[in-house]
């Protein structure tokens, strides 16, 4: 994707100017523009400098970022909105920009709460365009300087605010773009809900990557190759895999057993690459790496961390038809139960093991009511 | 109808041809240097008294002359580079207008013969361009030659030195001598075209000829000649091609990759002021070694150029040479 940005269209702006705390329990509220820009002929140039400025600073320190759906943050909702409702032909072009002023808004919000005192003011701008047929979604931090200005209209008690470019002057070595973050759908999946893709840069960090409070606070977003979000999304894709590919359910429990195992083990570090090698027959090794790959899996390896994937990695659940569910460690799952009887009838499994428990007490806390004893719920045992 | 009659309806419908005029012309210029040929193209709508002598003149020396006959109240001049181009601007000619009538002078005269040369062809807009509902029954006469053909159709029909109306036999056979120095004139051009192009050493003149045709087909206006040679003559120290057809394969493959990057930036950036390098045919070659090899252009640029057309030429490219 990055690759064309030289193909970028800017087709909608809005800016809106943040101011850094000035205390730690204080915040400004930020200066709110309620106007969207258009660009058209008439004003290209202001585009076509924000274009330039965006590709300088993406193209070489651009960080691949993913959205963390376990964040607070209501930014990746926000942007998964305005990419949804934007150029959509079924939703009237004065919905898409509301929708686009009041998100906007909402990340102005959501900024301006958690900056800190060292954050500098500067102006958020949120600008919408495509690149060739990808819609895109660009969440920048611009700094004024001398030749970026930003212009204030009030009408009424209604603000807005607009860049000017001036021309012809001896740039400084000072940035004008502080951060910029773009995000856009991944035109690879198809009409199942898209998943968005995104890359950030941080001028104002020597490495070039988010402060924390803008990629984690912010845009509720985690760095692609962190070791959460890359086991997860690791062990979701063989899921899918082995869901998808193996036919029979006592290969598939064994599957997802040793899929379980090979995370739980006491390495820690993922390396796919081994994974597949070994678990994968010869003949699909190829789709599994290409599968991997294209969720920015690191193939050669990365460190583990399960946390986000904890229980489903320990434990197996089996669902029936017939409402029964079958829960175990996963570690032994398939040398503890059998599976026979495959057919149009149903599925046998039977379980090796001594009974250890079955739990009858019902603990269920409710409030006493007044006159009741707290033994009258004892069940008998 | 009378001479006045026709003169009230022509003060009808000139502005119609003015619109007209300004149409054809940015529509005309536009498809034919996406095609890669640099024509020049003259309009003009006809003056009120031209157009009343015409008619007066014709009626009087062919007893009838409709004010309809007249083609030419619309008059647009396509002048080529070279004769080989001519045949492939008639076919788009025909292709983009609805062609009524076609006339080729250099069809009609015998070897021995010299004269007026040049296509002439009437034509309308063709009814697919809903937009131009006002104008479709407006016919214009669009005249198609060389810059030879055109400086003889200059002295012969707009001076009026016609080797026929003249007295003395020395001056027609000047005359004579005049129109056939022209039209070898066109041949030696066309084959001092030919060489460059075939061309087996890498030289300045042949990569801007062969750069030349893209260009236009992309940025569509004029460049610099004597800025051009003086740009290749340096980055052709350093391109990485050891030969004519290394390099046609690789620019003809590099301009089909990136076509659409290369409508893209010259859409946006031609008319800037900031860099003169966006208007002219070795740009091209620039983009292309920002994409293969920009390391060795960076080392060696400043010794020829400022070092703000790189930045910006490789930022608009999508690959800034600054982080």
């Amino acid at each position: 994707m990055l690759e064309n940005v030289a193909l970028l269209n800017l087709e909608y702006a809005i800016f809106h100017r943040i101011f850094p705390p000035p205390s730690t329990n204080e915040h400004l509220p930020p200066q709110i523009s309620k106007q969207i820009i258009k660009f058209d002929g008439n004003n290209n140039k202001e585009a076509l400098f924000l274009k330039s400025e965006i590709t300088k600073v993406l193209i070489h320190e651009a960080v691949s970022i993913s959205m963390d759906e376990k964040n607070p943050s209501p930014v990746p909702a926000i942007i998964k909105d305005i990419l949804f409702k934007m150029s959509n032909s079924e939703i009237k072009e004065q919905i898409q920009t509301e929708a686009f002023v009041n998100n906007s808004i909402s990340m102005a919000h959501q900024l301006n709460l958690k900056q800190d005192r060292r954050s500098t003011s500067g102006i958020l701008a949120v600008l919408y365009g495509k690149i060739d047929k990808t819609k895109v979604l660009i969440i920048a931090k611009l700094e004024e300087g001398s030749d970026l200005q930003i212009n204030e209209m009030k009408t009424g008690d209604e603000l807005s605010l607009s860049i000017d470019i001036v021309e012809h002057i001896i740039r400084l070595q000072k940035a004008t773009v502080l951060k910029v973050g773009i995000f856009y759908q991944d035109p690879k999946t198809g009409d199942t809900e898209p998943d968005i893709n995104g890359f950030l840069c941080d001028t104002q960090n020597s490495e070039h990557k988010g402060a924390d409070y803008y990629i984690t606070d912010f845009l509720g977003c985690v760095y692609t190759n962190d070791s959460k979000l890359q086991t997860e999304s690791f062990f979701d894709v063989m899921q899918v895999y082995i869901g998808e590919n193996i036919v029979s359910p006592m290969e598939q429990v064994i599957a997802r057993e040793k899929l379980s195992s090979f995370l739980l083990s006491e390495s820690d570090m993922v390396v796919p690459k081994k994974y597949v090698e070994t678990f994968i027959p010869v003949e699909k090794r190829k789709v599994v790496k290409g599968l991997l790959l294209s969720k920015n899996i690191d193939y050669n390896g990365f460190s583990k961390d399960i946390d986000h994937i904890k229980n489903k990695v320990e434990k197996m659940k089996i669902l029936f038809e017939n409402g029964i569910t079958l829960t175990g460690a996963s570690a032994n799952f398939a040398s503890e139960v059998t599976i026979d009887n495959c057919d149009s009838t149903g599925t046998t499994f039977t379980v090796r093991s001594q009974i250890r428990k079955i739990p009858l007490k019902v603990t269920k806390k409710r409030t006493i009511k007044p006159g009741e004893s707290e033994d009258e719920d004892k069940p008998d045992t | 109808m009378t001479i006045q009659e026709d003169m009230k309806k022509w003060e009808l419908e000139e502005p119609l041809y003015e619109g007209l005029e300004k149409y054809i012309k940015f529509y005309l210029k536009d498809v034919l240097f996406t095609r890669g040929f640099a024509v020049s193209i003259e309009t003009r709508v006809k003056d009120d008294y031209s157009l009343f002598k015409k008619l007066i003149l014709r009626r009087h020396k062919k007893g009838s002359y409709s004010y309809e006959q007249m083609t030419d109240k619309l008059g647009i001049r396509i002048i080529c580079r070279f004769k080989e181009e001519i045949p492939y601007v008639r076919k788009i000619v025909e292709e983009i207008f609805e062609p009524l009538h076609a006339e080729n002078f250099y069809e009609k005269m015998e070897y021995y013969e010299q004269g007026y040369k040049g296509i002439h062809i009437d034509a309308k807009l063709k009814s697919t361009d809903p937009h131009f509902e006002k104008y479709k029954e407006l016919i214009f006469e669009i005249q198609i030659r060389t810059l030879c053909d055109n400086v003889w159709a200059v002295i012969y029909h707009d001076i009026g030195y016609k080797p026929q109306m003249m007295a003395s036999n020395q001056i027609k056979r000047n005359l004579h001598c005049l129109a056939g120095s022209l039209e070898v004139a066109d041949y030696c051009f066309s084959d001092v075209n030919n060489s460059i192009l075939q061309s087996s050493d890498l030289t300045p003149d042949f990569i801007l000829n062969y750069l030349t045709r893209y260009f236009y087909q992309f940025f569509r206006t004029s460049y610099d000649i004597d800025y051009s040679i003086e740009n290749i003559k340096f980055l052709i120290t350093f391109l990485p091609f050891n030969s004519v057809d290394t390099f046609k394969t690789e620019i003809d493959l590099f301009i089909k990759e990136k076509e659409k990057i290369l409508e893209t930036v010259s859409r946006e950036r031609r008319t800037t002021l900031s860099n003169p390098l966006i208007t002219q045919p070795e740009v091209i070659l620039i983009f292309y070694l920002i994409n293969k090899d920009k390391f060795v252009l960076l080392k060696r640029w400043e010794e020829h150029f400022c070092i703000t057309y790189l930045d910006e030429l490789s930022t608009w490219w999508g690959d800034p040479i600054y982080p």
